[in-house]
């Protein structure tokens, strides 16, 4: 990546008062603490370590009027996009509490426009749940109405809420007819499939190594067909009282340290679309606190 | 005017701009129309307040943004925050100057197909301009994607605007519902019409038009909008809706032609129903993500429409 490149950088938004290209006029500044991002002995450097580089600590710097924080908050900085050109890195986290989010889960994003990067996982509150076989089922269609709220239908994605409602109160089998009918509405929709097909798709090896249930095979609209199938057998199941096997018997958690490779390289939209397709019934914090950056 | 067939020669008179005035309300009476539509279908789809509630929802709501707090952002470009966010109304309100409601109009202008485009594509800056203003990173990545859907619906509405002014051999829009003689250009161009609704629902942030307000990011280019700038925005997206169902009326419905009703009647009427459709639409399709209804745009769309213009300069040539 050519860093000679620097210079035509200075009209970069912000970046007027430290063009890392032209150390000029920079003499009152500390440069020790700069040496980790001098940009002219770049050449070969791994660009993911440079991303992951503590801009936090640009604040104690000695900067004067230089206009480095504005409001308290440090500028973007840049960085290498996937096309070689240079773009500004946003630091944007998501989570614990989000709509269509699963509950609890902190995701700490470098974005490029709307790009995830890099992302790194946690968990505000680990503790595990257990979902007994009325909450399960509900708790899988509850997932499928994030999906399809986050895929901008939102009347299907308020069919799902509706029935998802149904599905917890005790009793009659009154979610099962009405979960078949959402099934075939969503699978009748060609927009949908359309938006969907294609989006991350997973290999057997894949969901091996991230630790997924077979099912999370495919890409995102095989995995919501997917979704709708185990939903229209678990509230039979719940309805015939588990006489049956569990059709959620597949373990639906997820630990965090996979979460990061998964969404690492996907934008916004559609990593979003991504975490509601795996169908999470429950999070586990991870071993290690994984930093994946993308390229 | 049981005459079918609005008089070929001199159809529309300017009036006083006073009856601006008249307009704006007409125009405000569909955003408040169309909110309620959209309230009722969305009660109606969630089993919640009852058909009758989700009615009254707009009020509500509207009573409530209006009370609510002003929030604003860390070092916000207020300005344009501002304009972006009240824009959308005003270029709205700009939008329906040139739509004869019947024989009148407000200016007759004689590039009026021009003067639509060109506030729709301002509709570009000012959704833009909202998400940009907040200085928030999800209000940006909605705006992003706005233009993301820009990219793909613009070219493909400009060519679907070409076609009746092409029969018309005129860009007054006065002109262009005269031209249509007994037979809709909606009918013998639905290309062109249905590449039009598209973009209507595209520059009003609309429908599967919607991620750049989606809920993924929290609301994007509105996100961080709130009290009344929200609800100056929200209204202005309504009137784009209803600005664009309104100039669809001469351009692809006739005008103000129809039997037994006055002309302006007619164009209310068929305003509303367009405006129905629109608003109905909303709920039934799931959202167009950015980057894949860009492919959409360039290699359907735009070839398809161009090709409905090729058909009806020849239909027009062979005519003469």
């Amino acid at each position: 990546m050519d860093h000679g490149g620097h210079e035509g950088h200075e009209g970069h938004e912000g970046h007027e008062g430290m063009d890392h290209g032209s150390h000029e006029g920079h003499e009152g500044m500390d440069h020790g603490a700069h040496e980790g991002m001098d940009h002219g002995a770049h050449e070969g450097m791994d660009h993911g370590a440079h991303e992951g580089m503590d801009h936090g600590a640009h604040e104690g710097m000695d900067h004067g009027d230089m206009e480095m924080s504005p409001g308290g908050i440090p500028l973007a900085e840049g960085g290498e996009d996937r096309d070689g050109l240079e773009m500004d890195v946003l630091q944007v986290r998501l989570g614990p509490v989000l709509p269509h989010w699963p509950a609890g889960l902190v995701l700490r994003c470098s974005l490029q426009g709307d790009v995830i990067v890099k992302a790194q996982a946690e968990l505000v509150d680990g503790r595990a749940r257990q979902d007994d076989e009325v909450v399960g089922p509900a708790r899988g269609i509850d997932n499928i109405a994030s999906l399809l709220a986050l895929a901008g239908w939102d009347d299907a994605a308020a069919e799902a809420r509706r029935i998802r409602d149904t599905a917890l109160e005790p009793g009659d089998g009154a979610a099962g007819s009405e979960v078949e009918r959402l099934r075939r509405r969503v699978r009748r929709s060609r927009t949908l499939r359309w938006s969907l097909r294609g989006v991350r798709r997973l290999s057997d090896e894949d969901a091996h190594a991230r630790g997924l249930p077979a099912d999370a095979v495919g890409d995102t609209y095989e995995r919501l067909m997917g979704m709708l199938d185990r939903a229209v057998a678990g509230v039979a199941a719940t309805a015939a009282r588990g006489t049956g096997t569990r059709p959620n018997d597949a373990d639906r958690t997820l630990s965090t340290d996979h979460l990061a490779h998964l969404l690492t390289g996907l934008d916004l939209a559609t990593a979003r679309l991504v975490l509601a397709s795996l169908d999470i019934h429950e999070l586990l914090a991870g071993q290690a606190e994984h930093e994946v950056s993308h390229g | 005017m049981a005459d079918p067939m609005p008089m070929t020669d001199a159809p529309i008179t300017t009036v006083a701009p006073g009856w601006a005035i008249a307009a704006l309300a007409i125009l405000g009476v569909l955003v408040v129309a169309a909110a309620m539509l959209d309230g009722a279908l969305a009660a109606r789809a969630g089993g919640g307040p009852g058909t009758v509630g989700g009615l009254v929802r707009p009020f509500g709501e509207a009573a409530r943004l209006m009370r609510q707090r002003r929030r604003t952002t860390v070092e916000a470009d207020r300005l344009l925050w501002r304009i972006g966010g009240a824009g959308l109304l005003v270029t709205a309100a700009l939008m329906v100057t040139v739509v004869p409601l019947g024989e009148w109009t407000i200016f007759d202008l004689d590039v009026g197909v021009m003067w639509f485009n060109a506030m729709d594509v301002m509709v570009w800056a000012l959704v833009w301009l909202t998400g940009w203003g907040a200085n928030s990173a999800h209000s940006l990545v909605g705006g992003y994607r706005f233009l993301a859907h820009g990219l793909g619906y613009e070219l493909p509405l400009m060519f679907a605007l070409v076609a009746p002014a092409i029969v018309a051999e005129s860009l007054n829009v006065g002109a262009v519902a005269a031209a249509q003689e007994g037979l809709w250009f909606a009918v013998w161009m639905p290309v062109a019409f249905l590449v039009y609704l598209l973009g209507v629902a595209a520059f009003s942030v609309w429908g599967p038009f919607a991620p750049a307000i989606g809920t993924d990011v929290a609301g994007g280019a509105r996100a961080e909008l709130s009290g009344v700038d929200r609800l100056v925005f929200e209204a202005g997206r309504y009137a784009l809706l209803a600005a664009g169902a309104a100039f669809a009326v001469p351009m692809f419905l006739g005008g103000g032609a129809g039997p037994l009703l006055p002309g302006w009647a007619w164009v209310l009427v068929k305003t509303v129903a367009l405006l129905a459709v629109l608003v109905w639409l909303r709920r039934r399709l799931p959202a167009f993500r950015p980057d894949k209804f860009m492919e959409v745009g360039w290699m359907l769309l735009l070839p398809a429409v161009l090709l409905q213009d090729l058909v009806v300069a020849v239909v027009a040539v062979w005519r003469s």
